[in-house]
């Protein structure tokens, strides 16, 4: 339960900062952090967890915005369920672990968005858009990643601690 | 003894039953449009409020950081505002003596209500897109304000974009910068026609493309462009902006371009929506 809302909370405070105060900032590239929230929990707690933390951070978006319904959904959703495959493959203490895990997720997203929105209508300026969109969006998630890893490994770690003493008392 | 019953699905299923419920999602809107419209708008209108508070908050501190001003800071500022009063008035009676010939001249071609000034109502943008592909924002205000879908929204004194999405305390606009928008266009003294598409590519640069201009068109550099009567959904003699750069392209028949926006769309803060829609003009 408390995992449950815990979770809500986080969506809904990426959703209002990066949307509502990030990208209102002019020329400030707005962190991506519905992508980072997403891994993160993904690799914290798993596979099901991820997915349907992804499922629904991709839909909230879809419901605010104006473009197809479900085109967010979809993107997150695998996400949120290819990160939690590393749940299970790698110690969530490695070093380095946001760090490429961000990028890497960064260059699906963005690469997904330019195949399905751009390259079926003909518009090819890649190197454009890497220089312009995809770089300062990568870079500047990536160093809040840093930071988001940690504060949401350390609610976890308490979390944990936290259901392992109920489950004694139980 | 009872046994408690555990349903355990694979994860897997439930990955392949959700991509199936998405897809058919996104094939549903994509064919019918505005097929799941009240449902996006039931999620604009929980949101909207939270959004509201961040640009409220920045909005009161400038009122503070107004307020703390000095008497004399206040006072350089009237007098200031007093010589831009005294020019004001004198560009009026000057206007004053051309809107009589403007009239008369209007009378004369019958384009009287074509070109009425439209109702316009003011708006603040609380929320931009997630990420830099799109250029949507949404703005405080909603169906209880008049707004509908496809009003056209101006920014400063250019077209900035149209509605596309509405709830009871907020909508979405797309602006024209937006990379699958067209509008079409004419130019304002030789009136050619043209449209206006937007271009991820030539936004770095600071450009919106210019395109299908006639071969022979006698289009001047940094020619004032505006919205043209034949589009569907945009209002007649809305300034865009200025073409550049054109030349001919490689088919021989049209001729393409550059054109400079005339708003600034990093720093929109305050927006205009014209408050009736081309459908409800020319009904």
């Amino acid at each position: 339960m408390i995992l449950i809302i815990s979770l809500v909370f986080i969506l809904l405070a990426s959703f209002f900062l990066q949307t509502g105060v990030f990208s209102m900032i002019p020329y400030f590239t707005s962190p991506n952090l519905l992508l980072v929230c997403t891994f993160t929990v993904a690799i914290l707690r798993g596979q099901d967890t991820g997915m349907l933390f992804g499922a629904a951070t991709g839909l909230l978006l879809d419901l605010t915005g104006g473009g197809v319904f479900g085109f967010y959904g979809m993107i997150y959703m695998y996400i949120g369920y290819g990160c939690g495959l590393l749940n299970q493959h790698i110690s969530i203490d490695t070093p380095f672990v946001p760090f490429f895990v961000c990028m890497g997720c960064e260059v699906i997203y963005h690469f997904y968005i330019f195949l399905f929105r751009f390259v079926l209508r003909g518009r090819l300026g890649l190197p454009v858009y890497f220089q312009d969109i995809i770089l300062p969006e990568l870079v500047i998630s990536t160093v809040f990643a840093l930071f988001i890893y940690g504060l949401l490994h350390y609610l976890n770690d308490r979390l944990e601690a936290y259901e392992e003493r109920r489950a004694l008392i139980a | 003894m009872k046994k408690k019953i555990r349903i355990v699905v694979k994860i897997k299923y439930i990955l392949i039953l959700l991509t199936i419920f998405m897809l058919s999602f996104v094939i549903y809107s994509y064919t019918k449009g505005d097929g799941i419209g009240t449902i996006k708008s039931a999620a604009l209108y929980i949101v909207s409020p939270v959004r509201n508070a961040y640009s409220s908050i920045i909005k009161r501190r400038e009122e503070r950081k107004e307020r703390g001003a000095t008497a004399q800071e206040l006072q350089a500022q009237i007098d200031a505002l007093k010589a831009e009063n005294e020019a004001l008035k004198l560009k009026v009676e000057y206007y004053r003596a051309d809107e009589y010939e403007l009239d008369e001249l209007r009378t004369l071609m019958e384009l009287k209500d074509k070109y009425a000034e439209y109702d316009m109502t003011g708006a603040t943008v609380i929320a931009k897109s997630s990420d830099g592909w799109i250029s949507e924002f949404t703005i405080d205000k909603g169906s209880r304000d008049g707004i509908k879908v496809d009003m056209n929204v101006l920014a400063g004194s250019g077209l900035c974009g149209i509605v596309t999405q509405v709830s009871e305390n907020s909508s979405v606009v797309s602006t024209i910068i937006e990379d699958d928008m067209n509008v079409s266009a004419v130019s304002s003294a030789t009136r050619d026609m043209c449209i206006v598409s937007g271009d991820l590519e030539l936004m770095s640069e600071g450009y919106i493309r210019i395109m299908h201009i006639s071969i022979d068109a006698k289009m001047a550099e940094y020619e004032r462009i505006i919205t043209s009567s034949t589009s569907s959904k945009y209002l007649p003699g809305i300034l865009i902006g200025y073409a550049c750069d054109i030349t001919d392209d490689p088919n021989g028949l049209t001729r393409s371009g550059h054109l400079i926006p005339a708003v600034d769309f990093a720093h929109m803060e305050n927006v205009l929506v014209i408050t009736r829609t081309k459908k409800d003009i020319y009904r």
